[in-house]
């Protein structure tokens, strides 16, 4: 089976972007979006938009309404906080991660041709007393391993403030190659979407009533929120957030599964930063049915994403939550199921261009 | 090939303890060209020999550990997962969220389920789930796992090899088959004429699960000498307390009641006169090592130990310098072209 | 089956003290084989040779252990009672408010001392109840250093189950015997040894020298497995009546993987049920053999038992004679 958005997602993947940092990731999209929109700029914040304009009787060019869709860029990573005096790297997390997932891995530290390769190093087991080995290490006993001889060796490939992010291939897998597993899934899966619908609303053009606008978001992974300043600069009357989310699907989860793979994109009705607007889930949900598309409603109220900020922008805006339910984000190892993937992005497209959002 | 080049083939080779069988083909088309026989026996040690080509020449015994640690299938679930047992000491903090590889019918491609920190307590993270309760994530369903990987096949972690700085390479199962390859080398490097006897390379099984290869071959083999190269800790910011050899500072030199002394003692020399770097270190019962069983096998058999330093040792991302590396490799080499050693240990 | 595991499971043999059961199987065993014989550290061995010609003949060694966890008497009190020693993995809770057997018949019962907590059942809090009135009365039938053992003995229960002790490990004998039976009538190429071992529940010490001495290619244990199917057991893939269960791994021994994948085949061929079995905590004689000598392969067939070293280990003879039946068609083959 051939995955025709698989390309676009492994190059987003692997793409160096922690928050406040995502110049690669930008640029990235930039030069796959250039020619298959009206017009784009990246705003003072770092954010993308890229824009669809609408036409047709309804649309009204002087006074154009707006519809957001919005993805953000960043991922979680590492800053270097300190450089030892033998040459390791202390760190601090970029976003939130358990610190469960950081031992033994491989992580590259700066961007370009600084660039640098390292491991997060973990006592060796013959080592560890009995307690250490039922309990976690915390991050601030954490560090980086780049093989430097000492804190002067080390200084000329790394300063304090460097940023690292993991070091993951992007691996299909499973029957068929029907997953797919990389670093920063979360939310490079959104990037790819909105790419893929943005095309395909510029190959086959309709009448939309309104202008749409692509914001490729800043920054959401630490809660400061590129997307405030997006959505402010935009004006949206509505804005659908696309994300991954985070699931628990594993056998015996039961009720805290959250959701599940293969079951289509997760509408959120409430989580920790939303009250999501009720009218425009029922609107996804007839589309969803009638168009023959899965999705599914989230079972928890946990995480937060951009729709919080966009959501109490300006006079507010009415916000549609839709993820992909994805299994181990904020680790090396986000795993997605690419059939959820495509029926996201159908949705999306089905709800732009049939819009009957009351 | 270069040294690096023959470590990452070798580690690249699954021989998780109980499966050192399966890469015994593999073995031979890597290293055979060097030896002059090749053996195996009934707990899948490999043993390849190189002769002097005198009559009655010492036996020298050369030991590395081919297997490696691991895991084992041991239970399969709803929705395609699977749950292991370890083979070997696995160190259980790396896991979640590390990717493994599945040596099944078909190579199968795995992740270890990790719970997203949004769904975790901070109590939640402080806690490390037994490897009991872990499950890999395969995208298969049971069924097809039934098939494809039943009860007993071995799962290892993916390979990853990456340049550090200074020579350093990270990457997994350096222990122990990054001194197999140094061993290759050392003993590829001598000619048959200087060698002080019959080289015996034993790429020993079962190392990590009780060191059970080398206490049979050694009682089959019966080498006048032998010895050991494994590896062993570097140090680190927070294994100050156990005076560890620093990375890079060249070969680790182990003085034990189960070594022989006089063998430890001119292994010494012999770097000494060579220009090799190393550490000594003491270790005051048990080394650990395949010395331990070798030194008692049979009627006794003299042993020494050379150690390569490793940091993270038992995780995906090992590392080891080329410098300490290089310097394993010519006490090989000086090891087993020295008169001095055969004429005192040898028959 | 049955009736030959009552007749073993009458019998104490208590790691160590293997002599009376050791005499028993020489009675059984010897009809059923060429030549047998007691080592040096009292393994009962008995060999049944091949049909091929001598040279061409392999040596099989199968192998079961006598001997059971019991009680090494250590202390007598004034008042009588007995202070004692475990030999071998005693669980206290099962083992407690128990009759026990010593050597020259006398009975006993095992307690804890008035007021123990559950929690805080150990060695030290229990001591035995020969109803001596004194020191010197007890004294006059039991001695330091004498052993003894919770009473053996068997109850039927649904089907072919049955629940006592000790299964660990006279299902094993049993299943030895029961094989020898078997080529008996239908001899096999090879030399097959039959090992019945002293001192498997104290370390695995008598297997070890057995296996040097018959320096075999391939040496298969019989021992009994815990499983994952009683109550609140831990996941373990392996259960009562599920047939033959082919030992991949204990926390001693990695077996052959090749040998576990034919017999895994010949009973697929065969039809008889079977299972793989990974035990996470446990040993078995399997280990000594794999690294006693020069090495030989390994594997181990395992019958399915609930609720081991108590009074009340439950197996299926289902499952035993799967292992029986399994055996002859692999050494047939």
């Amino acid at each position: 089976m051939k995955y025709t958005g698989l390309d676009l997602i492994r190059e987003l993947s692997l793409a160096f972007g922690p928050s406040g940092c995502e110049d690669a990731v930008r640029a990235l999209i930039e030069e796959q979006i250039q020619g298959d929109c009206d017009s784009y700029r990246v705003d003072k914040a770092g954010n993308l938009i890229a824009v669809i304009n609408g036409r047709g009787m309804d649309y009204d060019p002087e006074n154009p309404r707006h519809i957001m869709i919005s993805s953000h860029m960043d991922e979680v990573g590492f800053l270097v906080r300190e450089i030892t005096e033998e040459g390791y790297l202390k760190f601090v997390t970029v976003g939130g991660m358990d610190p469960r997932v950081l031992c033994g891995r491989h992580v590259v530290v700066g961007e370009g041709k600084h660039q640098t390769h390292g491991v997060i190093a973990s006592k060796a087991i013959h080592l560890q007393t009995a307690e250490e080995r039922s309990k976690s290490t915390p991050v601030s006993k954490m560090y980086i391993d780049i093989g430097a001889k000492d804190r002067e060796d080390a200084q000329k490939y790394v300063t304090v403030g460097d940023y690292a992010v993991f070091d993951s291939d992007f691996v299909t897998f499973g029957k068929d190659g029907c997953m797919m597993k990389g670093k920063a899934l979360d939310d490079r899966v959104g990037c790819a979407l909105l790419i893929e619908i943005l095309r395909d609303l510029h190959s086959q053009p309709c009448d939309l009533p309104f202008d749409v606008c692509f914001a490729f978001t800043c920054c959401e992974e630490v809660g400061i929120s590129g997307a405030n300043v997006a959505a402010f600069g935009i004006k949206p009357d509505t804005a659908i957030i696309l994300e991954a989310t985070a699931v628990n699907d594993l056998p015996g989860a039961g009720r805290n599964a959250v959701s599940k793979q293969g079951e289509g994109g997760t509408l959120s009705l409430a989580d920790r930063g939303t009250i999501y607007d009720m009218g425009f889930i029922d609107f996804a949900r007839r589309t969803a049915e009638e168009h023959q598309l899965k999705c599914q409603i989230k079972q928890a109220m946990t995480g937060g994403t951009d729709a919080a900020h966009i959501q109490r922008n300006m006079e507010g805006v009415r916000v549609l939550g839709l993820s992909l339910p994805t299994r181990y984000i904020h680790s090396a190892s986000n795993v997605a199921r690419y059939e959820d993937f495509e029926q996201m992005r159908d949705l999306v497209i089905a709800m732009l261009r049939n819009w009957a959002l009351e | 090939m270069t040294l690096k080049d023959l470590i990452i083939s070798l580690c690249g080779v699954m021989s998780i303890s109980g499966n050192e069988r399966r890469g015994g083909e593999e073995l031979n088309k890597l290293i055979g060209g060097v030896f002059d026989e090749y053996r195996t026996d009934a707990l899948g040690n490999h043993l390849f020999i190189k002769r002097c080509g005198r009559p009655n020449a010492p036996k020298i015994l050369v030991d590395t550990h081919f297997d490696e640690i691991g895991m084992m299938v041991s239970g399969i679930k709803e929705g395609g997962f699977l749950t292991v047992t370890n083979i070997g000491g696995v160190d259980t903090r790396i896991l979640p969220a590390s990717e493994v590889v599945i040596y099944g019918k078909e190579i199968l491609y795995g992740v270890f389920a990790a719970k997203a920190p949004h769904l975790s307590t901070a109590a939640d993270m402080e806690k490390l789930t037994p490897l009991a309760e872990m499950l890999i994530d395969t995208g298969y369903s049971k069924e097809e796992l039934e098939e494809l990987c039943p009860l007993g096949t071995p799962v290892g972690f993916k390979p990853v090899y990456r340049d550090l700085l200074n020579e350093c390479l990270a990457g997994k199962a350096f222990d122990d088959k990054a001194c197999g390859a140094c061993a290759v080398f050392g003993i590829d490097a001598v000619q048959k004429k200087e060698m002080a006897g019959d080289v015996y390379f034993l790429f020993s099984s079962f190392e990590e699960t009780g060191m059970v290869g080398a206490r049979v071959a050694g009682f089959g083999i019966r080498p006048d000498y032998a010895l050991v190269l494994d590896v062993t800790h570097a140090s680190t910011p927070e294994t100050k307390e156990f005076s560890l050899p620093a990375m890079g500072a060249g070969v680790d030199i182990t003085v034990s009641p189960v070594t022989n002394r006089a063998l430890t003692g001119m292994v010494v020399e012999l770097c000494r006169e060579n220009g090799i770097p190393y550490v000594m270190s003491a270790c005051g019962g048990s080394t650990g090592t395949n010395a331990n069983v070798l030194g008692i096998s049979a009627d006794g058999i003299p042993t020494a130990l050379c150690s390569l330093p490793l940091k993270s040792m038992h995780t995906s991302a090992e590392v080891l310098s080329m410098e300490d590396a290089n310097a394993l490799k010519k006490i090989v080499s000086a090891f087993i072209k020295s008169k001095e050693i055969g004429e005192v240990f040898g028959r | 089956m049955l009736n030959l595991m009552k007749t073993l499971t009458a019998v104490r043999g208590i790691s160590g003290r293997e002599k009376t059961l050791s005499d028993k199987l020489l009675t059984i065993v010897a009809p059923l084989t060429d030549k047998c014989w007691t080592d040096s550290m009292g393994n009962f061995i008995a060999v049944r040779y091949g049909t091929a010609p001598e040279e061409e003949r392999g040596r099989i060694m199968l192998c079961a252990h006598m001997d059971e966890i019991g009680f090494l008497v250590t202390y007598i009190e004034d008042s009588g009672f007995i202070r004692v020693n475990a030999i071998g993995g005693i669980n206290w809770v099962a083992a407690s408010y128990s009759t026990v057997v010593f050597g020259n018949g006398l009975k006993g019962i095992l307690v804890p001392e008035a007021g123990t907590a559950p929690a805080d059942l150990k060695q030290e809090k229990m001591y035995i109840d020969i109803g001596a009135k004194d020191k010197r009365d007890a004294e006059r039938r039991v001695q330091i250093g004498d052993f003894c053992a919770l009473e053996g003995g068997i109850t039927r229960l649904c089907g072919r189950r049955i629940a006592g002790r000790p299964m660990d490990d006279r299902i094993g004998c049993a299943v030895l015997v029961k094989i020898a039976e078997k080529l008996k009538e239908e001899p096999v190429a090879d030399d097959i040894y039959f090992v019945f071992s002293v001192q498997e529940e104290v370390g695995v010490r008598g297997a070890k020298t057995a296996t040097f001495g018959i320096a075999p290619d391939i040496g298969i244990a019989y021992d009994v497995t815990g499983t994952g199917d009683s109550a609140g057991a831990k996941p373990m893939a392996c259960s009562v009546g599920g047939g033959a269960a082919i030992k991949l791994k204990d926390s001693s021994v990695i077996c052959d993987y090749e040998l576990a994948q034919d017999l895994a085949e010949v009973a697929k061929e065969a039809d008889i049920k079977h299972q793989f079995e990974i035990l996470v905590a446990g040993g078995t004689d399997t280990s000594a053999m794999q690294m006693s000598g020069s090495g030989c392969r390994v594997a181990a067939l395992s019958i399915p038992t609930r609720y081991i070293h108590s009074g009340v280990e439950m197996l299926d003879l289902n499952d035993a004679e799967a292992c029986v039946d399994l055996t002859v068609a692999w050494l047939k083959k």
